[in-house]
């Protein structure tokens, strides 16, 4: 490992660091885990931006061309960061939590098992030369491509690559993938000084690193205590199937799951706590699905859905639901129809049949062997411990606390509609393949686990850290303390 | 006092019920096996592969050259359903190998059959074959195991190393079987695949459900115990809630364990190398040889210029296009689903890997698959790899 490769990390963090300050001004606890989680993530992409921006030309020292940039930003947040911090009101200067000794054990217990998972899914990123096949037949084609050629190629459809013979243009399977994380890949071959997949590979790890610290800060400043807030980062961060996304590094997904997840959460800080910033967080965090994955555009078009959903008045909502549901009705009583969704296109529909560009043509029926393999995937594989069993009685026991909060409504309609339209693609559309295969119905179900831990985080909170009315509903709640 | 004893003595029925309906043993099954059939580590005879008697065990000492070793022993056709257990026992077994049963049916004495076995480790693996496979049924003439490197994840160039057979056992079901079989369908070793990025552990599991079984004993446990003792509703919901953690606890315990066994394996193949060592040992390292020498005679196209890949394996052509990088390499069948092959750049070079579906016919001077022919000048051939020009391109 070479100093310019560490002195990339470093860069990518605090930078990342800075521009998350600079978007949470308000003294909450948690503040420090929520900028270095956000900041990984933010700084990796923004490194990603802006070697695509400025190192097309040289990709063999990419990261010395889009490093001063990156500091220019990382600066340019930082001083913003400090302005902003100044100026906020100062912190409250509350009572410590006091905890019995049982739970300290316990939450140690739970630290040092996921430092001991860290150092092992790290230990695998840094000895296995990139192993799943998506990771180097589709994501890091265009990376390697890049940085051993010394310079950007466009990657074209088959068709254009035999028609334009002569120019230097590339193609194959996944030619038109977003390039985002190719780019961020670029960005730390070059700082390696060769492509060294495991290097290139490492900020998998960080990225999960960064999801559980994200997730802990947030939920400490949406007033969760620290005790449970570990619980629920124990209870993220033990989750196979994450842990094995970052052990064999190399697919999108983790991504889709760690931005999803910060987004909605920075929504629902936004939506409890008043702080705007917070929603062009969420709104960053957003835009950047659909640049990492194209699955990530429904998940952009959901939140938008929902962030435009919340701000409606109550009045509003319930006319944009007639709404929408006339013009679903209208869709299936006539049969063929065609609608112009911005970001995604055209969407056709005909005879039992949907094309949606991001996903292409899905003829709908019934499809009970994968409605099987859903269940199979959710509730007797060993891919996510007891999550899925636990969502419903969760939900159950907490209803009122649920039915009190707006935001956690919405963030609970927001991810009741995402579980829809996985079940819809998988139970009544041809992707039912992937499900009876398993080859994507957990990762799809992925993007969203980490938003579903944070709702029932949430849930749990002491009725006195909670907003109106739901603090009163939580209290008429019996209260076994979880942590 | 009396309810906590009858509450007791009801959790533990429950688990028993729960955990042998979990390992499938007939509730009829006695408490010791009734039949048994021992066959000693020394009385298999090594198939593929060397192996030499050592003590009463079969050492076995080096592979065929296809990297496979086999080692087996006749029977005198016994009786599939009188004997559904496996127990096995082998010392000194490389984490990089996969073993797999073989054995061979009265019925259908050409065909072999298999079926792959947890890792053995050192410890004794006991496995209930009429769960684990269709196939154990009827009579069994013969009886084996075989020896591989693991698949996709192993070079298979450093993949043996030798081991002993000690002794393997067939049994009629029995009960004290129970905890044997549950610790190998539960918490048995399983390596990475390709799939362990869409499902953890293997999707086609015959083995029962851990966290179902747990759900399911942890829930009548709660049931029983909520009647037995007239639990109050905060009770009982704080007993769910420890039983929900404990059953977390012991789930993510078992991961654990699986994931640091997954690790052993790559660190006893990679640890202690430089980037470059470890960049050469692939698990398909017979791809990257193959990549290395199309490279080789690949030396002086021009940039940019267009390679198309074709193999009988998807895997390995998609494999050898991303060895190949920055070759401008795509699949073959791609570009001939696209557009005609007089359409193509003038200076198209053709690489086949392992591939008989495209074969090159030396008197038209044409690569052919099916009704497809391509017209082409050889570069290159050389055992599984040929590279090829295209003629008559028109760009």
């Amino acid at each position: 490992m070479t100093m310019a490769y560490l002195w990339a990390w470093l860069l990518t963090t605090a930078s990342g660091a800075f521009l998350s300050l600079a978007l949470s001004a308000a003294h909450r606890p948690g503040r420090i885990a929520t900028a270095l989680g956000y900041g990984v993530a933010l700084g990796m992409l923004g490194a990603a931006a802006f070697t695509a921006l400025s190192a097309r030309a040289g990709t063999t020292h990419a990261w010395l061309h889009a490093a001063p940039w990156l500091a220019l930003a990382g600066a340019l947040a930082g001083c913003v960061a400090l302005y902003r911090q100044y100026r906020a009101p100062a912190a409250a200067t509350g009572v410590g939590e006091k905890v019995e000794y049982w739970k300290s054990v316990a939450v140690g217990a739970m630290l040092a098992s996921l430092l001991w998972r860290g150092s092992i899914i790290g230990s695998e990123v840094l000895l296995r030369p990139t192993y799943p096949w998506d990771a180097w037949d589709a994501w890091a084609v265009k990376s390697k491509t890049w940085f051993l050629l010394g310079h950007y190629v466009p990657f074209v459809a088959v068709a254009d690559w035999l028609r334009e013979g002569t120019a230097e243009l590339y193609s194959g399977p996944a030619w038109a993938y977003p390039s985002t994380l190719g780019w961020m890949q670029v960005w730390f071959a070059s700082a390696a000084g060769g492509w060294i997949e495991q290097l290139v590979n490492l900020p998998w790890l960080v990225l999960w690193a960064g999801l559980l610290l994200g997730h802990y800060g947030q939920w400490r400043a949406l007033g969760l205590n620290a005790t449970r807030a570990v619980i629920f980062v124990y209870i993220l961060g033990s989750l196979p199937l994450l842990a094995s996304h970052v052990a064999l590094a190399g697919y999108a997904d983790l991504w889709i799951a760690t931005l999803f997840g910060f987004s909605v959460l920075a929504w629902l800080r936004w939506q409890e706590r008043g702080e705007r910033d917070q929603l062009v967080m969420a709104l960053i965090c957003a835009a950047v699905l659909p640049l990492l994955k194209l699955e990530g555009m429904v998940w952009f078009l959901s939140l938008l859905a929902a962030i435009g959903f919340g701000v409606l008045s109550p009045r509003w909502r319930w006319r944009a639901v007639a709404i929408a549901a006339a013009v679903l009705l209208g869709v299936i009583l006539v049969g063929q129809s065609q609608m112009l969704f911005a970001a995604i296109g055209w969407v056709r529909s005909g005879s039992r049949v949907v094309d949606i560009p991001v996903i292409g043509k899905l003829s709908l029926t019934w499809h009970g062997e994968a409605a099987i393999g859903v269940i199979r995937s959710l509730f007797s594989q060993s891919n996510w411990h007891l999550l899925w069993w636990s969502v419903a009685p969760l939900v159950v026991w907490r209803w009122r606390v649920l039915r009190a909060s707006q935001a956690l409504c919405l963030c609970g309609l927001l991810l009741l509609g995402c579980f829809g339209l996985l079940v819809i693609l998988f139970v009544f559309t041809d992707a039912a393949e992937w499900a009876e295969s398993y080859t994507a119905v957990n990762r799809l179900v992925m993007h969203i686990t980490p938003a579903v831990i944070s709702l029932l985080a949430l849930l749990m909170r002491e009725p006195a850290s909670l907003p109106e009315p739901a603090r009163t509903a939580a209290a008429r709640d019996p209260q076994p303390d979880p942590a | 006092m009396r309810r906590r004893a009858l509450a007791v003595i009801a959790v533990i029925a429950v688990w028993l019920l729960v955990l042998g309906t979990a390992a499938r043993i007939p509730w009829s099954a006695p408490l010791f096996s009734r039949d048994q059939l021992t066959l000693k580590g020394q009385d298999f005879r090594p198939v593929m592969g060397a192996g030499v008697e050592d003590g009463s065990a079969l050492g076995v000492g080096a592979i065929a050259s296809d990297g496979n070793a086999m080692q087996s022993i006749p029977l005198e056709r016994i009786r599939a359903s009188d004997f559904p257990l496996l127990t096995f026992r082998f010392e000194d077994f490389p984490r990089t190998l996969e073993l797999l049963l073989v054995f061979r049916r009265a019925d259908t004495p050409d065909d072999v059959q298999t079926l792959a076995l947890p890792w053995p480790g050192d410890g004794v693996v006991t496995v209930d074959l009429h769960a684990a496979t269709p196939a154990w049924r009827g009579e069994i003439t013969e009886l084996g195991f075989a020896e591989y490197a693991t698949p996709q994840l192993v070079p298979p160039s450093i993949a043996f190393r030798p081991f002993r057979l000690v002794q393997a056992r067939l049994d009629s079901s029995a009960w004290n079987a129970l905890p044997r079989l549950l610790r190998h369908a539960w918490f048995g070793y399983q390596p990475w695949s390709l799939a362990s990025i869409n499902v953890v552990g293997v999707s086609t599991d015959p083995n029962a459900s851990l966290p179902v079984t747990l759900v399911i004993g942890a829930l009548l446990s709660l049931v029983v115990c909520a009647l037995l003792l007239r639990w109050s509703r905060a009770q009982w919901l704080r007993a769910a809630l420890v039983v929900g953690a404990l059953a977390w606890i012991a789930l993510d315990l078992r991961w654990l364990g699986d994931l640091s066994s997954k690790h052993q394996l790559t660190e006893s193949i990679y640890a202690g190398k430089s980037w470059q060592e470890r960049a050469r040992l692939q698990p398909d390292e017979d791809i990257a040889g193959f990549a290395q020498l199309a490279r080789q005679q690949l030396a002086d196209v021009r940039q940019g210029q267009r390679v198309l890949v074709a193999s009988d394996s998807t895997y390995m052509m998609l494999r050898l296009i991303y060895f190949l990088l920055p070759l401008n390499a795509v699949p073959l069948d791609a570009a001939i689903a696209t557009a005609p092959a007089h359409d193509w750049p003038d200076d198209t070079v053709i690489v086949l890997c392992a591939s008989k579906h495209w074969h090159y016919d030396e008197a038209a001077s044409v690569l052919r698959s099916e009704a497809r022919s391509v017209a082409v000048t050889p570069m290159f051939a050389g055992g599984s790899l040929a590279v090829y020009r295209v003629r008559g391109a028109g760009r």
